[in-house]
């Protein structure tokens, strides 16, 4: 029987903050989103955009190692889905996950976010999705954060109708 | 009014927002997305050491890297306040907001307590207007928000809370920014921050230009 990703979604009315999973939880929209992508590419030099890669690998691991925790989800399989099902549950977009290392995004909120706003982009600029694989794969495989290298190699912001990302382990892995 | 604000939370909190089949969530005329506060804060304080430890050999100075978060923290802080613009001018117009609080005028205190009380529902902190002058001044002071957990992690030398101070002139700008309705209209400027050791946060928003109809 597959694996259901079961939100526990709480508005502490006292301290007026949201929690998933008892994880404090932010709303918010493309417009920040692809703003905050942007502003990486404006901070190369300061290597922005592995900086947001690597804010979001740390903060989806943390979400996604307490989730199996918490709910004795043990074995890769079902660790793989519960990654899929979180990533659409919080509006990342339509994501399949093949653990040997290859993923698609059928639906991405970055990147649709990111045509919505300044059209199609010559380069991808998914980094948060990027993130979010790097984190999954350390969730579901039991490595620590930073032990995957994500390319993405085909991209929805540049006209293609998915994404593609290869998943490799990194050198020191 | 505190009455009023408080039961206008408890109702936006219990909407439903829920990702369609392709896993978005389209909703007042964006794109939404639920995060861990903790990636926002982790973006923003791995990037400000980023440029403080800047060592490239580009104007490496402390003066020129202290400008450069300057100009960081000017790009976060736009980046809140077209959040808060665009969602906020979808937000007001949606059945949802129009209905819960009885179609009110776009120019009135209620709708800007709207306003605010989605934004608390959405997690981004506890708010409460102090001080409003319409079209001309508002003070907010702010309790717990996600921006103030950076304080576990980073200590900053300035107020931190890019998100609210951005949203506060948007929603001005939303609010109080006849008849042209674009951002720029108002500035604001946090002056406390829990993140710096006050008790508070405390931003205040006043218009930018002195030549505006009414």
């Amino acid at each position: 029987m597959n694996p259901e990703f079961k939100p526990e979604k709480i508005f502490d009315l006292n301290r007026k903050r949201y929690f998933l999973n008892g994880e404090p939880d932010v709303f918010h929209c493309h417009h920040y989103t692809t703003l905050l992508t942007q502003l990486a590419e404006d901070a190369k030099a300061f290597y922005g955009p592995e900086i947001l890669f690597s804010a979001a690998e740390e903060a989806f691991y943390i979400a996604l190692e307490k989730y199996f925790q918490s709910h004795h989800i043990t074995s890769e399989q079902d660790r793989k889905e519960i990654s899929e099902q979180y990533f659409s549950y919080i509006g990342l977009g339509l994501i399949e996950i093949d653990i040997h290392g290859k993923v698609e995004i059928k639906h991405s909120h970055l990147d649709e976010g990111w045509i919505k706003k300044w059209g199609l982009w010559d380069k991808p600029v998914n980094y948060i999705s990027q993130g979010f694989i790097a984190a999954a794969f350390s969730a579901i495989t039991g490595n620590k954060p930073g032990t995957f290298k994500i390319q993405e190699i085909r991209s929805i912001v540049c006209g293609a109708q998915t994404s593609k990302f290869t998943v490799e382990k990194t050198l020191e892995n | 009014m505190t009455v009023y604000f408080e039961n206008l939370i408890l109702d936006f909190s219990k909407i439903q927002i829920k990702a369609d089949q392709d896993g978005l969530i389209p909703a007042y005329d964006v794109l939404v997305v639920q995060m861990p506060t903790n990636f926002f804060n982790l973006f923003s304080s791995k990037l400000f050491r980023a440029i403080l430890s800047n060592s490239k050999g580009v104007n490496n100075s402390s003066e020129v890297n202290e400008n450069l978060c300057d100009y960081a923290a000017g790009l976060f802080e736009n980046a809140a306040a077209y959040c808060g613009f665009y969602t906020g001018l979808g937000i007001i117009n949606s059945d949802e907001f129009q209905s819960l609080l009885g179609f009110p005028d776009r120019h009135s205190k209620e709708t800007l307590c709207g306003l605010f009380a989605v934004s608390v529902s959405w997690g981004w902190g506890d708010f409460e207007i102090t001080e409003l002058i319409p079209y001309e001044r508002m003070v907010l002071r702010a309790y717990d928000y996600y921006e103030s957990d950076v304080k576990y992690t980073y200590k900053p030398q300035k107020g931190f809370a890019y998100m609210i101070t951005g949203v506060c002139r948007a929603f001005m700008d939303i609010v109080y920014n006849s008849p042209t309705y674009k951002l720029g209209g108002f500035r604001c400027e946090q002056t406390k921050g829990i993140e710096l050791g006050d008790e508070y946060g405390e931003f205040v928003t006043t218009r930018t230009r002195e030549e505006w109809e009414q």
